[in-house]
């Protein structure tokens, strides 16, 4: 059996006996300002007792504590026992308590009405800060178990210095900071497949010899310390380099070309007449008659 | 140039007799030119060209007679030819006529006719009248009755093409300047 067990069924007795003696429940003392209604399910820190050091957690106040006013806003409050000033005793994995709904005080505003908030008076200091509203929730983190994890947590970023701050270059907001969501995006339709890729060749000039010069001549060098000598015999005829005219390529446009006389041109007598044309004339009536029919 | 036309004693009346003798002592028939004008109309046009024909016939063996002869009347001048042509038109009571050149076609031109109501009529007697003078095959043609009767003297195909221009709309001057051209 472990030792253990004897420790815990003698703080089991320990919480039993307190929580069974008479409590003043903070919410009561202190009037709250605003009615609420509904207790938001928010853990609650575990209270430690003030004699013992012990972790206890809150019980659920009986009903009549309870305060509900009319549900005009709705909001969640958590109550819990005043904070001890004791040190803290280390508590293991095993003592831990689990929290859940029944230690959430709901005030029921049938059971007591809930005074008018007065303006003048100083606001209770009993009363715990609000939680923060739902857009705005983040999440909280988890005590260290660890000092190594204490000190993993501890390391975050500095807080920025006082002074002038630099623009960042691209503004992020986070929805949860600035409490903006995107709406809800209708499905979406699934992309269609990719086309294959068409693989293009690349255009490249195809490999051009250079071309052989005609008067090109491979000539043999003599050995190392012998001078050169020209050639014998006569020396080959020097021929000028040929120049072949490349043909011109074929204009695509055609403009005329117009060339205006620049002297006028005048003549007295352009037609000169050296004969006359004598129409056919039959003589007699025979040849007009063969004439006409032979139409 | 061929003198006038003596005509003298073309046509003799023998009162006793009450007969009409034509130049070659053929009997004749005076007939007012209502009564003719209305047989022509009235007739077939075959028994109308025929009749033309014969009518012509009759002026063109005047021309010969007096020509002297047929080869006379080819030899000599076509004003002489006209003059012969129109006196005998002038004895039958028929009009007048002169004669044109287009070219090398003869045209015929019938003037002051009482039968120019009937210018298809003339043209057979005109056919006729040459016909029988200068013994040639031809055929004649009536042109337009603008002003007078117009003949053409021409050869049976070349009477054919201008005839199916003329029905098809074209004026008979176009008809004669395609003629000239050899247009089909």
């Amino acid at each position: 059996m472990s030792p253990r067990i004897p420790k815990l069924e003698a703080l089991l007795a320990r919480i039993q006996q307190n929580a069974a003696a008479p409590r003043v429940h903070a919410a009561v003392a202190a009037p709250a300002p605003e009615p609420i209604a509904i207790e938001e399910p928010a853990p609650t820190a575990p209270a430690v007792d003030d004699v013992s050091g012990r972790v206890t957690a809150t019980p659920p106040p009986p009903a009549e504590a309870r305060e509900v006013e009319a549900p005009l806003e709705s909001r969640a409050r958590l109550v819990a026992a005043p904070r001890a000033e004791a040190e803290v005793e280390e508590i293991e994995a095993e003592e831990v308590l689990e929290l859940d709904e029944r230690h959430i005080v709901q005030e029921d505003a049938s059971a007591e009405p809930a005074p008018q908030p007065d303006l003048a008076a100083p606001p209770a200091q009993a009363e715990e800060p609000e939680a923060p509203p739902p857009s705005s929730r983040r999440p909280i983190a988890e005590p260290a178990e660890t000092p190594q994890e204490a000190q993993i947590q501890v390391a975050h970023t500095p807080p920025p210095e006082s002074g002038k701050q630099v623009a960042a270059e691209a503004l992020s907001f986070d929805d949860d900071f600035t409490g903006v969501r995107e709406a809800a995006q209708p499905p979406r339709a699934p992309a269609p497949a990719p086309e294959p890729s068409i693989q293009l060749q690349s255009l490249r000039m195809p490999a051009v010899k250079p071309p052989v010069a005609p008067d090109e001549m491979e000539a043999e060098l003599p050995p190392a310390g012998e001078e050169t000598r020209p050639p014998p015999g006569p020396l080959p005829e020097m021929r000028a380099p040929r120049i072949e005219s490349v043909p011109k390529p074929e204009p695509t446009q055609v403009s005329a070309e117009v060339t205006r006389p620049t002297r006028p041109v005048a003549a007295a007598q352009v037609a000169e007449l050296t004969g006359t044309v004598k129409p056919e004339s039959p003589r007699t009536f025979g040849e007009l008659l063969d004439l006409t029919l032979s139409l | 140039m061929a003198s006038t036309v003596d005509v003298s004693g073309s046509v003799r009346f023998d009162l006793p007799s009450g007969t009409v003798r034509l130049a070659d002592d053929e009997q004749g028939l005076v007939v007012p030119v209502a009564v003719l004008s209305a047989l022509v109309k009235a007739v077939p046009a075959d028994a109308r060209a025929q009749v033309g024909r014969d009518l012509g016939a009759h002026l063109g063996r005047g021309m010969v007679r007096r020509a002297g002869s047929g080869r006379a009347l080819l030899d000599g001048g076509a004003e002489e030819a006209v003059t012969l042509l129109a006196a005998e038109l002038a004895v039958a009571g028929l009009g007048t006529c002169n004669l044109e050149r287009w070219g090398k076609a003869l045209v015929f031109h019938v003037d002051d006719s009482p039968l120019a109501g009937a210018g298809d009529f003339l043209a057979h007697v005109v056919e006729g009248a040459l016909a029988a003078a200068t013994t040639r095959s031809l055929a004649c043609t009536m042109l337009g009755g603008d002003r007078g009767v117009r003949v053409l003297v021409s050869s049976e195909g070349a009477a054919a093409r201008v005839r199916a221009w003329l029905e098809q709309g074209t004026s008979y001057g176009d008809a004669l300047l395609r003629l000239q051209t050899g247009g089909g």
